[in-house]
Parts: C-alpha cells; structure tokens; sequence
C-alpha cells in the first residue's frame, strides 16, 4: 500500500494548533506519555507503524496488531478541523470579561481535545493524579461532572431513597458534591465505600476520611467553609417506643480545594470538632441502623457551636439554625456483630442492651 | 383393508414411521450465542453502480454479487413518471444478453421450434377472439401434441389437473 | 386597532412572486473531512461484515461459480511448521476473520460488440457539464449538485425574482396568485416549461410602499426557460443562493433568503 511520507510536509500534527501551545494552558491539558503522543499523532510515519500501539505491552500483541485503514489521514483532518473550532473560541475568550461565559468557553475549547479525553478515559478520577486529571481546570470539572452524574450520582440517590434516609433525616437532597467515603484507618484497606454498603464493625471503629468533590465553577476557597456531619436514626428510644437521632460525628469550618479535598484528622484541628467520631455500636436485635453523612456549604462561618445534644440531635434544626445548605450525602449500614462489645470496651461506652427479635408483621 | 391402505402410503417399507415424508429439510440447530457475543447483522454488501433506462448512475449498496447492473424498465421510462417526455423506446427484455448472444452466435439448435414459435405466434393473433379451445401445446422437442397422433375421435380424459390428491391424515 | 388602520390605507399592487427551483440533480459534493469521514466508516463497516455467503449465489459446479472462483485471491490457511508473523492464520469458510473480505467480481469481458450492449462497462458522466465551463448563467445545466433559482433583471436593472400583478379589480377571470404565477411564467418564458407548484399557499411576503409580493414556490421539472423578447425583462439568470447573494442588494437578499434552498 503506497503512503506518502507525510514527515515531508512542514510541521508535526502535534505541534501545529491552539492544542500544542501550553504557554497560557495547563500541562494536564496534555497527554504526559510521549510514546503515546506520538503513535497517536505520527501513526503514518514507518517507524512508529512498525512499532505498534504502546498501551498494549506484549511485543507480540504490537506486531500483530492492524489500524483500522484511513484512520491516520481521518485523525489529522478531525484534529486540524476541530483545533480550529477551539481556537475560535479561545480568540472569543480573550474579550470576554463575564467570569460564567469565560468558564464555559474554556470548557467547551477544550472538550473535544483529544489529549483532554485520553487523560480522562484513562487515568484514575477518584483519587487523580493533579498532572494528568486536574479539576481546578474547568474542562476536567465538566468531564468529572458528567462521570460523576452518569452513574454514581444516580446510585446515591437511589440508596438514599431506598434507605429512606433521605425523608428520616433532611427533607430531600439536590447533590451537586460528589461525596466519597474510606474508612483507612481501620481496616488499611483502600476502599471506597459504596452508599448503602453494611460495613463490619470493625471497619468502621476508627474515624473515617470523606473526599468532597466540588464541581462547580467559580467557588472561592478562601471564604467558601464546609460541614460535614454523620448521624445516626435509627437509635432506639425505649421510653417513647421510637427511634431517635444520634449524632455520630460532626465537623465545621472546613476548607478545601477542588484537588485538595480529602477530609481526614490531618485537615482540621480541635476547633473545628463539632463532635468526636463515636462509632457505630449497635445493639442486639435493632436491626440494620443507618449511618447517613451530609455535606453542607456554610454561609459564612460557624461560631464557636454551643455543645450539641448528640443523643437527641434534631438535624433539621440544626441545618436552619446555622443556615447551611447540604449539597453532598453518602450513606453506611451497621449491624450488630460479635466484636461491638470490644469497640465498647475500647471506647468506654456502657454495655449494650439486648433487645427482643420481633417478628416483622409488615415487611 | 385398512392395513393395505397403510402399506400404500408408506412405501418405504420397514424403516416408516409417521413423518417420514418430509414437506421441507430439517432445520439445523442453531448455534449458541454466548452472552455478549451477540453481533449485529451486517451482511456482505458490494458498492453497485445502477444505470437506469436514461443514462443516470446510481451507487448503491446491495447484498447480489454484481458491481454493475443496467436497468430497461424503471421510473425513467415510465410514461406515467415522465409526463414531458414522448417517444419512449420500451426495450425488449431479452434482446442483447448473454442468452440472445448465444442464440445470435450458433443460431438455434432448434431451428423447428423457432419455426413453431413463430407460426403459433401468428396464429395466436389471429385467434384472438376465439378461445375455449386448448391451443397445441408444444413440446421441448417442438412436437405437437400427441393427440394429433390418435384418431380423430379420440376423447380426451382429464388432463391434468388433481388426478391422485393426497387424502390428510386426520390428526 | 391595526385592522381598521390596514383596512383605511391605501390599497396597494398585489403581486404574485415565482421563487422557482431546479432542484439538483446529482449528489452534493462533499468537503475532505466529509468524504475521508464516509469512506473511513465504509472501511470499518467492511470489516466488520459477515462472510459472503458464496454457497448461496453460486452453486457447485456451474460456470458462474468457476468464473467466480477464478477470480478470487486465495485465503492463506495454517500450515504446521511454518511461522506467521503477523499471528495465525484463522480461515472459516474460506475467509480469514481476522481481515476485511475482499471479494473481487468478475467482469463482464465483451470486447467485441461494446456500443449498445446490456453488459458493456458501466461510465457515468461527468459532474461538470459545458454549462459549467463556460459559466453559462442562463442554462439549467450548470451546477448540478446545487438547486438554482430563476432570477430576472427588472427595468431599474437589479436582479429580483419574477413576480406577476393580480387583478383585484376584475370581477370575471380572476385568478390566484398561484394561477397567476404559472400563466405569467409561460408568458415571460414561453410555454415549454412544465412546473409543479408546492402549494396554493405563499410561501414568503415582499412588502414595500406601493407593492405586495406574495411568493408561490414552485418547482421546474422539465423545459426551459426561454425568454420570449418583452419590454420588461431583459435578462434572467439561474442562480444558487450564494449567486444570489452576491448579484442582489442587501436588503432584498435578507427578504428572501429563507425561501431559498441552501443546497
């Protein structure tokens, strides 16, 4: 098959283009393998063809491997036509003055950007790399909302639903925080909980850490506080044959970042304890209790908070009284199990009650 | 008298059993798809190009191994879809393909039917109003029909038609 | 309120505008990125298409089929002993799956009698014609892959669609505006044009001081434009929208330009 040696003409296709200048740019906004680089943006030239794809590892894998035919000519028309779109855009971006317009035609410059859309694809968004994925940039913001909005967003409301946590505690939750839970200390294991997951006493004994991912655009970090607060409603109130609220942990002040945003003992200080982590303790026969944790955004700060009622903590009065706007919820179960006592012991909390089982009449 | 009846249909002797004559061939059975492996159906298709009875070419996808095709008969010819157009040539079918190149090369083998065609032809024409009458079928061999051979009264039985009908099974 | 103040004004000259069209003729022609786009897919398409059912369109044993099979590029199989670079070779029914299917037909070779024969080579025209060439405004036979416009040039010498007065006045032989356009179209063009009018309905409004247009769209399916000598027009042109951009003024163009075709 004849292909012309298109190193003939003037300049590389990766270094023509508003896309390759990365003096006004963020270098995430760039593909970081240089092999990768080139074999996308090269792919005609012999050598990089003999070579093979560099994502696949087996050197026999890369000899076997065949393009699909004209994808190198259709890629470099693709990438010259759409390059300039962006540079249209970038062009309206230099007059524009309106911060909201701004953000979205940065957005919108770059989202077809090929680089753009292999770091996002490729590279982990939970725990990202600042180089690669970086969500102070707005594009990565919008890719990260979109992921976030296609899956995981859908999951927590329908456990908050499920759970009914989301009509027990506040009233309802309109989620523009993606909240992620770990519990690292306990278990040393490095996984992210998912909303609704029954966790072991054990995993839960020692104080969770809760990443707060903001997407939205124009967020000043400086003034902008956070509170996260876990609760508990489903503890039983003997005396008025019900179940009351606890409150499980509580946090104010807190600062983050759109990168730096994970919530752990080494962020906030004493000030900022609303209330120590009690963990989750359950008694025998109580069934499955809830642990819901809200993310609210604080309209300027919290005072120094009068000590809270933890046994008897009204969320909804707490939320109005310091005027707080939740944005962000994650949800955890606990039962009972063998090892409770020891967590007791371990945190000097009284023995525990036994309860009846009951027979649920209605499921 | 029933047992005779039986022995009749099934012909083939010891090895029948009900079913045995089959209408159509057994279907093979279909291969498993595995979950996930389900493909859609895109069938080979080669680029055609269609030249339609005016001269305009057309490119099209089509399943027939056949890169060109030239149409006769289309809404180019059609006096209907051309209203300004007059004098429309309507082409024979047969004439100038393969078939009509054989039969201009060595003529035809049988040159008596070609005669017999050509007379039956006419006679059709003229006999237009008349009809009741069966016309002398011809044979391949261009023989008339052997009616002629017998006297001339000789009654035909039926001809054809349904002669031996096959009685269903009453299931 | 607005009534009453149309209904005291003065009357104005309704005119019935002709927005006529000849639509195109051959398939659009497409930009690089466009044709590169549809061939890669076709590509891909390619290589994902089942296996041509040979069996089916030639039987074992006919000419056809051995025509067919002469044809055809052979199919490498495995063989033990022997190593293929590129991985080995995995042919089911005569096709290697790790590939697109090439299948080449065979031609239909009659050298000797090419002129009027149904298997001759299929040679399509070409998509420029001597209208095109010689820029020739005036012939339908220009810009085939356009739709074009009919565009007349007015006694104050500015190109304007055609358009014809109505008779208001008149109490026998009035006729519509669509009626109207048509007869006044075979006056000015003579009488060898048949047309398809879109609908009674006026597609568009040309208002100005003294006059009221009302565009009837319409389609030429066959004839020609033939100007008959008239005092009024001098000259007609068939132009596709971006012509008539540039040959009419400004505002008239922005008048009319949601009536014109865009291909």
């Amino acid at each position: 098959m004849l292909r012309r040696g298109l190193h003939s003409s003037a300049k590389c296709l990766e270094k023509t283009g508003v896309w390759s200048d990365f003096s006004k740019r963020s270098k995430s906004l760039g593909l970081a393998s240089e092999s990768i680089k080139k074999y996308i943006f090269q792919g005609d030239s012999d050598d990089v063809r003999r070579r093979g794809p560099p994502s696949l590892k087996r050197r026999m894998n890369r000899l076997k491997y065949t393009s699909p035919e004209h994808i190198d000519e259709m890629f470099r028309l693709s990438y010259e036509f759409m390059s300039k779109r962006a540079e249209e855009k970038y062009s309206q971006l230099e007059n524009e003055t309106d911060a909201k317009v701004r953000a979205k035609l940065e957005t919108e410059a770059e989202l077809h950007n090929p680089e753009v859309q292999y770091n996002f694809q490729y590279h982990d968004k939970l725990e990202n790399d600042t180089r690669v994925i970086d969500y102070a940039v707005p594009v990565y913001r919008r890719l990260g909302l979109k992921h976030w909005e296609s899956y995981e967003k859908m999951l927590l409301m329908q456990r908050l639903e499920t759970l009914s946590v989301i009509p027990d505690t506040l009233p309802t939750l309109q989620p523009r925080v993606q909240v992620n839970l770990r519990f690292p200390f306990s278990t040393g294991v490095n996984k992210w909980v998912e909303p609704g997951e029954i966790l072991s006493s054990n995993t839960t004994s020692m104080v969770p850490t809760i990443k707060i991912q903001e997407y939205e655009n124009g967020i000043d970090f400086e003034k902008q506080k956070y509170t996260v607060v876990i609760v508990n409603p489903d503890e039983p109130d003997v005396l008025n044959d019900t179940f009351k609220t606890t409150l499980a942990f509580g946090l104010t002040n807190l600062k983050i970042d759109y990168n730096d945003n994970v919530v752990d003992p080494r962020k906030y200080n004493e000030s900022q304890i609303l209330a120590d982590y009690i963990p989750p303790v359950p008694e025998k026969n109580v069934g499955k209790q809830r642990f819901s944790v809200w993310v609210f955004r604080q309209n300027g700060d919290l005072e120094s908070p009068e000590p809270v009622d933890r046994e008897n903590f009204d969320i909804r009065e707490f939320v109005r009284s310091h005027n707080l706007d939740p944005v962000g919820a994650h949800v955890w179960r606990s039962e009972w199990d063998s090892n409770v006592a020891n967590i007791r012991e371990k945190y000097g909390l009284p023995e525990g009650r036994v309860f009846h089982r009951v027979r649920r009449s209605v499921v | 008298m029933l047992k005779s009846l039986i022995a009749k249909r099934f012909a083939s002797g010891g090895t029948a059993y009900h079913g045995v004559n089959q209408v159509s061939l057994p279907k093979r059975p279909l291969r498993k798809i595995r979950l996930g492996k389900a493909r859609p159906a895109i069938y080979h298709q080669f680029d055609v190009q269609v030249e339609l009875s005016d001269g305009s070419v057309i490119t099209r996808c089509s399943q027939f191994p056949k890169n060109e095709i030239r149409l006769i008969q289309d809404q180019r010819n059609c006096p209907l879809w051309n209203q300004s157009r007059d004098g429309m040539v309507m082409m024979d079918a047969n004439s100038s393909g393969r078939v009509d190149k054989f039969k201009q090369k060595y003529g035809s083998v049988y040159s008596m039917e070609e005669q017999a065609a050509e007379s039956t032809g006419k006679k059709e024409t003229a006999k237009k109003l008349q009809e009741t009458e069966p016309e002398p079928s011809t044979d391949d061999f261009g023989m008339d029909d052997y009616l002629t051979l017998l006297n001339t009264n000789a009654v035909q039985v039926q001809k054809g038609g349904k002669m031996a009908t096959k009685k269903k099974d009453k299931k | 309120m607005s009534v009453k103040a149309a209904a005291s004004s003065i009357p104005k000259a309704v005119k019935a505008g002709l927005v006529l069209s000849r639509v195109p003729i051959v398939t659009p022609e497409l930009n690089a990125l466009e044709n590169k786009y549809y061939q890669y897919q076709a590509e891909l398409e390619r290589r994902l298409m089942w296996t041509f059912p040979s069996y089916f369109y030639f039987k074992k044993g006919t000419l056809a089929e051995r025509r067919f099979q002469s044809v055809q590029k052979g199919v490498i199989s495995k063989q033990p002993g022997v190593w293929f670079p590129k991985g080995v070779p995995d042919v089911r029914h005569n096709r290697e799956r790790s590939q697109k299917q090439d299948i080449m037909l065979p031609r239909e070779a009659s050298e000797g009698s090419n002129k009027s024969d149904v298997s001759r080579p299929i040679v399509p025209n070409s998509r420029t014609t001597k209208a095109d060439e010689n820029n020739d405004i005036t012939s339908l036979d220009r810009k085939l892959d356009r739709t074009l416009h009919l565009l007349v040039k007015d006694d104050k010498g500015s190109w304007v669609l055609p358009s014809f007065p109505v008779d208001i006045e008149a109490k026998e032989g009035k006729k519509a505006l669509h009626e109207t356009a048509e007869v006044g179209l075979r006056k000015i063009g003579g009488e060898d044009i048949n047309t398809w009018t879109v609908s009674n309905t006026p597609a568009g409004v040309l208002q100005s001081e003294k006059d009221l247009q009302f565009l009837i769209k319409s389609h030429i399916i066959a004839g020609e434009f033939k100007l008959k000598d008239e005092k009024s027009i001098k000259e007609f042109a068939w132009l596709t929208k971006d012509e008539i951009k540039k040959a009419v003024d400004e505002r008239y163009f922005n008048s009319i330009q949601y009536v014109l075709a865009e291909n």
